[in-house]
Formats: structure tokens, C-alpha cells, sequence
């Protein structure tokens, strides 16, 4: 298993290099001169300019400059952003937005989720289980945009429960709303990946089996039923949270959250390459390591890939 | 409830006993196109020591029966209309579930075809075995995987004590049905219901388990009731058959004589398209047509629009089990007597058998 | 007893025939959802291909003064920020996100069959490059690259969208399609199309394409609402279409800083989660169709 682990974290290492110099040589290319463009219409003394390029590395070849910003990463000298704040430092409050968003979302997709996705695979076609499909479906279908917009506009403008956005009102409150949002759209997705999982696993043969063999219902339930009916499960969740990145920059624009996501977008829009190259490799560690504890979760589980 | 509980596995079956008899079952599905009759006033009876073959096509109702009165068929869609089923006398269909869980699985234990899907791919076989004797026995983990071991030993799984630790998938397909057999032999049960147990197998290996369970059935008396397709199984095993098209009982007879004679226009069809060395040169005889949809089950006797003996009559009433000599029924208007006009030499069913 | 699980409650089709064209279509006919939202698809078609059918206004005569106002007569969606009226805006939105939905679908369709019909039939080094290649950009956190790539452009038109997109989104597809390949590939028709020396590109073509489409077919009807609102979401982080082009993903910026003005955002996310959900139950009732075995 650890020898599993190793060799798949040995193999994302060029892939994370190839991705990471890919958004990097993007951002490069970009056109335009970031520093001067940042100035605006100030005029800057050239020496000004010349030792700032020096400092962002930006007067060294693309190759040259991917790698001090790679170097920098790995010694921890992240440096300062363009605008002068520390990188360190804005990770350092920038990190926990994201992840109390995350962990919030999450914990709203899961219950909900998992509740309803298997009372509406045990009942199948009953009331709960057409809601269901339908609101899961009306769910899906809507654009998260118009969610967000929605919600915003309901709970925040109308109803004034929740903070439209921003984080003045601190944790928990000012995360609601988006983190319900979030959860809203993975929870339709997990409640029809259980539910269908479960209306399969249910009408199994092996299932007949333990019916067959007298055993209690519940017993049928959790021994036989659940175990193969949540592998479907741990899939979705997998890619769920490998998403999770890439959906902060939409949530935090959209509910103006000072997290990694809006970090990130900034960084792109003023072509901050360092900081792009590093969100960009947290961004790809994070897909690793949640990739490679879903497929360790998945070999513990299932024996057919373990030998397979 | 009159069921000795209490000696279970130990108690002896006096030979000749009727351990299972199922009398007028009939099982309804609802579906889109309204309700449909998979079976249709089914009755058989399984002594101890015998082996009953229920013979019919897919779609004929022979498993949809078995598993109505074992109460694993789902319902709905499926739903018993009529019947009773008798272990020793108690009737499963009208037993509450808790009771009847106590009878199937622990006396009456089954055994199904597919065993890749029939079994769970997520435990070790040595639990799904040793869940037979936790959940009916009451015995310790410890001592049900022990226990475990020693089944697979008995049907002959080489290396019994290593293997109750690997799963479904790492077992051949031979070796796999011994696995489903040793669940379903584990608590020594007084009837065991096979449902084509042997036809994923190839033919060596299903004469193997065939062999297997013969063996085991001699040991205590134990009644076996075996669902096929296959003419050769039943002529190897059988010792009564039970015949069955559309939802309907058409022949019954011990094997022997509805081997040599078949009374059912049917059952002669079937008899009569096994393939052998003195039709070299000749067209196979085949059945015309193909077994009805149950949608589309035809009025009166359900096989007559493939029936070269079918009259105008036959349309207007299910002709009914008639006794056609000592100990046989079928259900023709125009087979009444036991003379009918072919024989099968047993050469034959040797080259088509397994 | 699984097949004779099948042949008691019988289902719509018996198990292994397919259905025809025509029995497909009376098959999705009959359904009265796909009905009701195939005809509010053709409905925004026709408005994106002539949006003069739906309003005689010009989206672009505007009065200042009238800016914001909510609906009256002749202006039944009332007017935007620049006092334009908002009926037509909201119609002549309709253009870019049908174009890039569709267009991206249809690229997308063709891009992933044919790098996964290559990927899953010559295994080996087209196999290996395809794959691995496949491997980096899913590995790239997708909005991201998005992002940073249309960042980079200037003059963003719908086709540079549909291309970016197409750029980034092929994996998933190409991977769906290659493990069909793979189930086919050693299928009998094919292995008797190849001894007979039936040239590779052909059996690609006429064998093996057609009999392992169906499930990307399904995906990627099921994907097009998505690609609705991603266009949108775009527009609105300041990376999609630019004005003065109307879409309603820049009618959302927009009313995202006019929260007290309702009906700014009321009116195009009502028109794009109505499309969006159209292409939702329209992808849903083909795949159906398409499997019976998931009506059950």
C-alpha cells in the first residue's frame, strides 16, 4: 500500500511540473507589461521599473524564470505580490477562507445527501424518491451563476437572513450561504449517484443470496447492501473535491470571499506569474492527494481492485 | 409453528417423507401493461431423498416459483395470488417473515446459477459461509470461519483453510459454485433448491457438481429440488420431473417413464431436438415458434400455436392435469392415455445429456 | 434466473434488439416532457438565429433617463442600466449562449469520438500520447485554465470561446469514448472485418464508431445545459464575450451590482435555466430511449 502511494505520488510529479509550467507559459504569454500596466498612467522612473522586474524575476528568460519561482516555492520564500503584500502572509489568512468553505459545503452535501439519496433508493418511486429526481434535476440543470444569484437575492437582499457577501459577520455566518450553495448543487449530484447505486445494489443477485440465506433485513442491509452500494460513492466524492479549486474562484467572485480562489483570479487578471505558479501547484497537490486517498479508500473497500 | 428448532442438523429425515409441497401457486407481476400471471396454479411436492427437476424454457415460471414461496421474490412488482407452500406441514407463503427466515436458509437453502453475481464481491467467501451459522447457530466469528473451512473442505475446494480468506472473483467458475453450495449445504438443510445451478459451467465441471450434489444428498436424505433447462441434467439426476410452459404444469412423471415416454406434445418436442448419431443426415427436429411473452400467452392451452396436435378445442379452455398412469399428469386434451406414438431411445439422451 | 428475471416483468424492448430510428422517435414522442422542452429549444434556436422575430425593438436605442425602470406597456421587462429596453436585450442574449452550447457540443462530440476511436483502436504509441496527454490537461483545474487562457486573448469572439473551451474540455469525453472502443474493439464483427482486410480507418468508421457512440451521445446531450452556464459564468468574471456584445452572462455582471433592481436578473436566469433545464430533460429522455434497461 505504501509502495502503491509512493509510486503514484512519483508519477504526478512530472505531470504536476508539466501542468504547473503549462498555466505558467499561459500567463507569460500573456500580452502587455504587468508592472507598468499595475502603474497605470503614473509615470515610473525606469531604474524603478528595472529593479522591480529583478525582484518578480521578470527580465529572465520563461524557463529561467519557472524555475526561481519553483525554487522559491520549495525553500518557503514565497515573496511579496506586485502590490507588496507579503504571499506568505496572504496565504497564511487566505487558506482557512477556502477551506472553512469547503469543509462547510461538504458537511451540507454529505447529510443531506446520504440521507436522501438512500431513502429514495430504498423507496424507490415513492413521494420522496419523485422530489427528489425532480428538484436533483431542476438542480442540476440551473447554472450555478443563477443559483448563487438566486440565493443572494432571496436570503440576502429579500429575506436579509444571511450577509449578501463578504466576511464581515466572521464564521459561520458570512459561509452559509455560499457553502449551502455549493452543497446544494454536490449534494443533487450525490444523492443520484447513491440513489441509482442503491437501486442497483438492491435488485443484485448477491442480495437474493443473503435474502435467501434468512438472514434479518438489516443484517442484509449493512453487510451486504451498503458495502457495495457506497463504492459508486467514494468515486463521486473523489472527483467532487478534486473540483473543489477550481470551483473557489467562481464562489469566492461571485460572494466576494477573500480566499484562494479570489487569489488566485487576481493573481491572473494583474499576470502575477509567481503566484499563479504557486496556486496553481497547491491547486495540483491537492488533486493528488485527494485522487490518492480515494483510490486507497477504493482498495480497501473493494477487493477486485486490490488484486485486479 | 410445529417445527423442531431444537435438533436442528442432527434430526434425521425418514426416507419417503414429503418435505416440501407446494399446491395451487400462482404469482402475479404488475407491470406497465397491466398484470401478468407468471405462474399459474403450480403444484409439486419434494420428498426426502429425492431429486424433483422442475423443467421448462426462461420464462416458463420455474424460478419465479421458487422464489415467491421462498419469499425472496420482490413484491412488488411480483405478488402471490394463490398457493400454498408446506415445510413439514407449515405453509411459508402465509408465515411472517421472522418465522419464514427460520425455515429458508437454515432447512431450505438455495443455490444460483450465476455465482459471480450471486455472491457478495466485497467479502471474503469465508464470511458469506460462516454468516450461515452467526446468523442461524448463534455460533462466534472464530468458530463459524472454522466452521467455514471445513465446508469448503467438504465440497472439495483444495487448500479449504487459505481460501475462506479470498473473494468471489479470485475463484473459477467451478470452484465458485462449490463456494454457493457449501453456503447453501453449511447448516445441513432438508431441502435444497437449485436454480440451474450447473449451466454457466462447462460440461465437465457441471457433472462434477452435479456428482457433489448427489453425493451430499445421499449422506442425510435431503430433498433436492433442481430448476433446468436441460434435458441431460434431468436425465442424469432426476428422479421426478415436474414439466412446465407459459406459467403452467404441463407433465409430470417420474423421470424414467417421461423420458422414455412423453405424453406432452411438449415434452415430446423437447425430447425430440436432441441432437444425436442416429439423426446424422437429417434435419434436426425442432420445436416451430418460440415460448410465448407472457403478454402474449395464448388462450387455452398456452403451447397449441406450436402444437402439431392443436384442434379447434384446445383454444377454449386451459386443459387441466389429468392422470394419464400410475403416478403421471398432463395437461392435453389429446394425449389422455399413456400411448403415445413415440419412444426416445436412451442412447439418445446419453449423446445430448451432460 | 437473470434472464428470467428479465422475461417476467417484461420491459419496453426485448433484451437485445435495438431500437430503429423511427421507434426511438415515437419512443421520445410519446414522453410529453421532451415534447414541451424540445419545443422551447427550437423556440430559443429561432431566437438566436432571429431575434427580430420576438421583439421589433432595437436593444441598442436607449434613454439614459429611463435607466432601471421596471416593466410598463410595450416594455414588459423594463429597462437596464443604460435605460435600454430589457425584453430585447434579453432575446438578443439568447445568440451567444445557444452558439457557444452547441457549437462547443457538437465540437466536443467529434473531437472526443475521434481522438478516443484512436486512443482505443491503436493502442500502443497513439494510445500512450493521447493519454498521457489527456492525463496533464485533466489534471489542470479547468475554470483555471479557463481562465488564464482566455485572460491572455484580446478580442474574445464566441469562437475563440467555443475553441478555448474544446481545448480544455476533451478529455472526459475522450476517455468515455476510449473505454467503449476498448469493449469493442475484439468484438467479433470487428475481428471478422479485419481478417477480410478491411483497411483500419474503415473499420473505424463503419464498425466500431457506430457501436460504441451511444454512451458519449448520452454525455454529452446531458453536458449542453452545463456548457449554457459556463459561458455565462465567463462573461461574468470579465473573461467571456466583451461589450458591447449582449449576453446574459454580462447581464448578470452587471446586475450583480444593482442588487436592488430585481428584475435585472430575474428575467435572463429565467431564460437560461429554462434553456438549461430544456437541454437537461432532452438529453435525460434520449438516453433513456436509448437504454431501456434504465426505465426500470
Amino acid at each position: 500500500m505504501i509502495r502503491f502511494a509512493l509510486r503514484r505520488i512519483l508519477a504526478a510529479i512530472p505531470i504536476g511540473l508539466l501542468v504547473t509550467l503549462g498555466v505558467f507559459a499561459l500567463v507569460f504569454a500573456m500580452p502587455g507589461d504587468p508592472l507598468r500596466e499595475l502603474a497605470g498612467d503614473k509615470p515610473v522612473p525606469p531604474s524603478v521599473l528595472a529593479a522591480e522586474r529583478a525582484q518578480f524575476h521578470l527580465d529572465r528568460p520563461l524557463l529561467v524564470q519557472y524555475g526561481l519561482y519553483l525554487k522559491d516555492i520549495v525553500t518557503g520564500h514565497f515573496g511579496e505580490t506586485f502590490d507588496g503584500r507579503d504571499i506568505g502572509e496572504q496565504l497564511r489568512l487566505r487558506i482557512p477562507v477556502t477551506v472553512k468553505l469547503a469543509l462547510l459545503a461538504n458537511a451540507f452535501q454529505f447529510t443531506a445527501g446520504m440521507l436522501f439519496g438512500s431513502y429514495a433508493g430504498f423507496r424507490r418511486n415513492g413521494a420522496v424518491d419523485r422530489l427528489l429526481m425532480l428538484a436533483t434535476l431542476f438542480v442540476l440543470a440551473v447554472p450555478f451563476l443563477v443559483l448563487a444569484f438566486a440565493a443572494q437575492y432571496l436570503f440576502g437582499v429579500q429575506l436579509k437572513w444571511f450577509p449578501v457577501s463578504g466576511t464581515a459577520d466572521g464564521f459561520p455566518m458570512s459561509y452559509l450561504l455560499p457553502a449551502m450553495v455549493i452543497g446544494l448543487l454536490s449534494f443533487a449530484g450525490l444523492a443520484r449517484v447513491l440513489r441509482t447505486s442503491i437501486v442497483e445494489t438492491v435488485n443484485s443477485d448477491f442480495v437474493k443470496t443473503a435474502r435467501a440465506k434468512g438472514i434479518g433485513e438489516q443484517r442484509v442491509l449493512w453487510r451486504h447492501i451498503l458495502p457495495n452500494a457506497l463504492l459508486p460513492v467514494i468515486t463521486f466524492i473523489g472527483i467532487d473535491l478534486a473540483g473543489i479549486f477550481a470551483g473557489a474562484v467562481l464562489t469566492e467572485s461571485i460572494f466576494n470571499l477573500p480566499g484562494l480562489g479570489q487569489f488566485l483570479f487576481q493573481a491572473i487578471q494583474l499576470k502575477e506569474g509567481g503566484v499563479v505558479v504557486l496556486l496553481s501547484t497547491l491547486a495540483f497537490i491537492s488533486f493528488i492527494v485527494i485522487n490518492l486517498i480515494v483510490d486507497l479508500l477504493y482498495g480497501v473497500l473493494d477487493p477486485r481492485v486490490r488484486s485486479g | 409453528m410445529t417445527i423442531d428448532l431444537d435438533g436442528r442438523g442432527t434430526r434425521s429425515l425418514t426416507p419417503g417423507e414429503v418435505l416440501l409441497e407446494v399446491e395451487n401457486l400462482s404469482v402475479d407481476f404488475d407491470t406497465r401493461h397491466g398484470r401478468l400471471r407468471a405462474v399459474d396454479g403450480v403444484s409439486w411436492r419434494v420428498r426426502a431423498g429425492e431429486t424433483l427437476a422442475i423443467l421448462g424454457e426462461s420464462g416458463s415460471g420455474k424460478s419465479v416459483s421458487v422464489q415467491a414461496l421462498t419469499g425472496i421474490l420482490e413484491m412488488p412488482p411480483g405478488r402471490i395470488v394463490s398457493g400454498t407452500a408446506r415445510y413439514r406441514g407449515d405453509d411459508l407463503i402465509a408465515m411472517e417473515a421472522r418465522s419464514r427466515r427460520r425455515v429458508v436458509g437454515d432447512r431450505i437453502t438455495m443455490v444460483f446459477q450465476d455465482s459471480l453475481s450471486a455472491l457478495n464481491p466485497v467479502q471474503t467467501v469465508g464470511r458469506q459461509i460462516a454468516e450461515c451459522f452467526e446468523v442461524h447457530r448463534g455460533l462466534s466469528r472464530r468458530e463459524a470461519m472454522r466452521r467455514a473451512a471445513e465446508m469448503l473442505d467438504r465440497v472439495r475446494i483444495p487448500a479449504a483453510r487459505q481460501r475462506v480468506k479470498d473473494y468471489p472473483h479470485e475463484f473459477s467458475g467451478g470452484m465458485r459454485q462449490r463456494v454457493m453450495l457449501a453456503m447453501a449445504l453449511a447448516l445441513d438443510p432438508d431441502v435444497l433448491i437449485a436454480d440451474e445451478p450447473t449451466t454457466a459451467l462447462d460440461v465437465t465441471v457441471q457433472a462434477q457438481v452435479l456428482e457433489l450434489i448427489a453425493d451430499l444428498q445421499t449422506d442425510r436424505q435431503m430433498g433436492v429440488v433442481l430448476i433446468t433447462h436441460d434435458i441431460g441434467v434431468v436425465a442424469d439426476v432426476a428422479d421426478t420431473v415436474v414439466v412446465m410452459y407459459a406459467g403452467h404444469v404441463v407433465e409430470r412423471a417420474a423421470a424414467r417413464e417421461l423420458l422414455d415416454h412423453p405424453v406432452h406434445p411438449y415434452t415430446e418436442g423437447l425430447l425430440g431436438s436432441i441432437p444425436s448419431a442416429d439423426l446424422k443426415g437429417h434435419d434436426l427436429p425442432t420445436i416451430p415458434g418460440t415460448p410465448p411473452s407472457l403478454r402474449t400467452v395464448p388462450s387455452g392451452c398456452a403451447f397449441r400455436t406450436r402444437c402439431p396436435l392443436a384442434v379447434a378445442e384446445c383454444a377454449s379452455a386451459v386443459p387441466p392435469l389429468i392422470p394419464v398412469g400410475p403416478g403421471r399428469e398432463t395437461a392435453c386434451i389429446r394425449r389422455t392415455s399413456e400411448v403415445p406414438g413415440v419412444t426416445i431411445p436412451h442412447s439418445r439422451l446419453a449423446a445430448g445429456g451432460a | 434466473m437473470a434472464e428470467l428475471s428479465l422475461a417476467a416483468p417484461p420491459v419496453e424492448t426485448p433484451e437485445g434488439t435495438t431500437l430503429s430510428h423511427r421507434e426511438l422517435l415515437w419512443a421520445l414522442l410519446r414522453k410529453p416532457q421532451f415534447v414541451v422542452c424540445t419545443l422551447a429549444l427550437l423556440t430559443f434556436f429561432a431566437m438566436a438565429a432571429v431575434p427580430r422575430l420576438f421583439t421589433s425593438v432595437d436593444p441598442r436605442a436607449c434613454d439614459l433617463s429611463r435607466s432601471r425602470e421596471t416593466a410598463t406597456a410595450g416594455h414588459p421587462f423594463g429597462f437596464d442600466v443604460q435605460g435600454c429596453d430589457y425584453l430585447a436585450n434579453v432575446i438578443y442574449g439568447a445568440r451567444p449562449s445557444v452558439l457557444v452550447s452547441v457549437v462547443a457540443s457538437i465540437g466536443g462530440f467529434l473531437l472526443a469520438a475521434v481522438l478516443g476511436l484512436l486512443a482505443g483502436y491503436f493502442p500502443g504509441f497513439v494510445d500512450g500520447l493521447i493519454s498521457r496527454t489527456a492525463d496533464v490537461v485533466f489534471a489542470l483545474p479547468g475554470l483555471v485554465a479557463l481562465i488564464v487562457i482566455l485572460n491572455s486573448v484580446r478580442n474574445r469572439s464566441i469562437w475563440v470561446i467555443v475553441g478555448v473551451i474544446l481545448l480544455i474540455g476533451w478529455p472526459a469525453g475522450m476517455r468515455l469514448m476510449r473505454s467503449t472502443v476498448f469493449s469493442v474493439r475484439n468484438r467479433e464483427f470487428v475481428l471478422a472485418a479485419r481478417a477480410v482486410g478491411v483497411p483500419p480507418l474503415r473499420i473505424l468508421r463503419k464498425h466500431v464508431f457506430p457501436n460504441a457512440m451511444a454512451p458519449l451521445l448520452a454525455q454529452t446531450t446531458l453536458g449542453v445545459g452545463a456548457l449554457v452556464g459556463l459561458e455565462a459564468a465567463l462573461t461574468f468574471l470579465g473573461v467571456g464575450l466583451q461589450p458591447p456584445a449582449i449576453s446574459w452572462g454580462s447581464q448578470f455582471g452587471i446586475a450583480a451590482t444593482y442588487r436592488d433592481t430585481p428584475h435585472l436578473f430575474i428575467w435572463p436566469a429565467l431564460f437560461i435555466a429554462t434553456m438549461t433545464i430544456s437541454f437537461m430533460i432532452v438529453g435525460d429522455s434520449i438516453r433513456d430511449a436509448l437504454d431501456p434497461k434504465l426505465l426500470r
